[in-house]
């Protein structure tokens, strides 16, 4: 579905990411994982076309995307929920969710959709402005409306980051329940190694900006692997 | 001597109904200086809000407005065609302006003020070659006086401050309650996220400068019996709109309106006292002062 081959993507002269290459299947949920400053955000943001890669490609569901403006991209089919969220803070909640769904239905109906119902929380919430929402329900709100859009790929950029234990699983919960019920395929990038674990079915590691290590995620549990690649 | 005391009250009677008369007049006046000023300004203002771009030929595209008067006269068209044309002119001039010039320079402030500034030079050059480079008489549509219980004004200022109303309220109206105003505001709070919802980014830009420049179109063209109209009677009216802009705080349209509110009628006000001149300095002072106090402007958060 998502194949990524050879991307090479610079700051100016600091050179971020190094030939990454991996693939997302269909229905799959794949997790990259790696440290701070490993390249991950700038992975997800020149596949959404944010940061342009230098070389390389990116295919979606059989299509070269590489070099689309941002917005072609998404309308193909890609929920993107970047890290800090991004909630529009001076736009209503039902205005937030309008937007995810591509302003295709009437505020009524994407209320009431499927997806919504998965964030009671929300529905509660809908007059309100998405900046006085709460940290965990902006990062439920910023969920929905990358899952209202009935994409074919949700990219989620450290979901968990700054929220409590609590919120953390109820979050994960959220996800694998929506995504594996509309058939989703989920591209993760995450630290908290739990998280990615009990969501993902594979898992890539990246370091300095290339990725040196894959495979499934119920065999993450070599002590020596976690040491070296992810233990801060 | 009861007479005369008569006499006196009557004559005092009457100087103040004509003071309160005249403080009428002065306050349409300036409340016909504010409708224009919110015309002009919340162009500029959303362009800026959601483009960043400070676009310095505004008030170049207000004068493209009356001259599209004064050229529909010249083909022989009434005031009111002129009127009509000119936001239609001057917002497909807009549009052609941002895919020809603007488009190049997103996310680059600096380039975009020089190329603005040099545009509107090239405007005022264009516009003296056509139409020459004097001040230019124009048709008045509307003659004649509004009476009301002895009052009277001039009814085509009447006239003016409710097409601009008409216009504002249409304006509110497509920013909070249709999906073009919707992306817009998504855009101005954060454009990289209105993007990855899939908003065509380009096409809101083209639409949003279109639609600034036919306000300010408009703005020229329902001014231009009120004013002399010159090639370079635009730049006045962009440092009022900056007035406005940056003293109702920038990023809210309901900012505009009391912007505009204070500098129209401070100045209406001021050079019904001093030379116009001196007001106009004094306005500009005093909005210095109200933005060391209040940075953010009036009504920024």
């Amino acid at each position: 579905m998502l194949h990524v081959e050879q991307l090479d993507t610079a700051y100016g002269q600091t050179q971020i990411l190094r030939g990454v290459s991996f693939e997302v299947g269909p229905r799959e949920i794949v997790a990259i994982l790696g440290r701070n400053g490993a390249g991950k955000t700038t992975l997800l943001r020149s596949i959404m076309g944010l940061t342009p890669a230098r070389s390389g490609r990116v295919d979606f569901k059989a299509r070269d995307i590489t070099g689309l403006p941002t917005y072609e991209i998404a309308a193909l089919g890609i929920g993107y929920v970047p890290q800090g969220k991004h909630i529009f803070p001076r736009l209503t909640v039902a205005e937030n969710l309008r937007l995810g769904a591509r302003l295709q239905r009437s505020a009524e109906k994407v209320v009431r959709s499927e997806v919504v119902a998965h964030f009671p929380v929300l529905g509660e919430r809908l007059a309100q402005h998405g900046g006085t929402l709460s940290g965990g329900e902006q990062q439920m709100l910023a969920i929905a409306r990358g899952l209202v859009g009935d994409p074919e790929l949700l990219i989620l950029d450290e979901p968990s980051e700054g929220l409590q234990p609590s919120l953390v699983e109820a979050i994960r919960g959220i996800i694998a329940r929506v995504c594996r019920e509309q058939g989703v395929a989920v591209l993760l990038v995450e630290q908290n190694l739990d998280f990615a674990r009990a969501l993902a079915d594979r898992y890539y590691v990246m370091e300095n900006g290339a990725i040196v290590l894959s495979g499934d995620t119920r065999e993450l549990a070599d002590e020596e692997v976690i040491r070296q690649y992810l233990a801060v | 001597m009861a007479e005369a005391a008569r006499c006196l009250r009557r004559a005092t009677r009457t100087t103040s109904v004509l003071e309160l008369g005249s403080l009428l007049t002065q306050f349409l006046n300036g409340a016909t200086l504010v409708s224009v000023l919110i015309l002009i300004s919340i162009g500029l203002a959303i362009i800026f809000g959601v483009m960043g771009v400070i676009n310095l030929a505004h008030g170049e595209f207000f004068i493209l407005g009356a001259y599209t008067v004064i050229a529909a006269d010249a083909l022989g068209l009434s005031a009111w065609w002129g009127i009509a044309l000119a936001p239609l002119v001057v917002g497909l001039f807009g549009a052609l302006v941002e895919v020809g010039l603007i488009r190049f320079l997103y996310k680059r402030p600096l380039e975009t003020l020089l190329a603005t500034w040099g545009l509107s030079i090239v405007i005022r050059q264009l516009v003296r070659i056509v139409f020459g480079v004097g001040y230019r008489a124009s048709p008045h549509p509307l003659l004649g006086d509004l009476k009301v219980f002895g009052f009277t004004y001039p009814i085509y200022r009447v006239f003016l401050m409710a097409v601009c109303l008409a216009v504002i309220v249409i304006t509110f109206y497509v920013f909070y309650r249709t999906d073009f105003g919707l992306k817009i505001r998504a855009i101005t709070q954060d454009v990289e996220m209105a993007a990855a919802l899939a908003i065509n980014t380009s096409r809101v830009y083209l639409g949003t400068f279109a639609f600034g420049s036919a306000l300010a179109g408009l703005a020229g063209a329902l001014m231009t019996p009120e004013i002399t109209i010159s090639p370079e009677a635009g730049v006045n009216f962009l440092a009022r709109s900056f007035f406005v802009v940056i003293l109702g705080g920038i990023g809210q349209l309901a900012g505009v309106l009391g912007g505009a509110l204070v500098v129209g009628e401070l100045e209406t006000f001021l050079s019904y006292l001093i030379s116009a001149t001196t007001a106009q300095a004094a306005v500009l002072l005093i909005a210095i002062v109200i933005i060391r106090f209040r940075p953010r402007g009036l009504f920024g958060g």
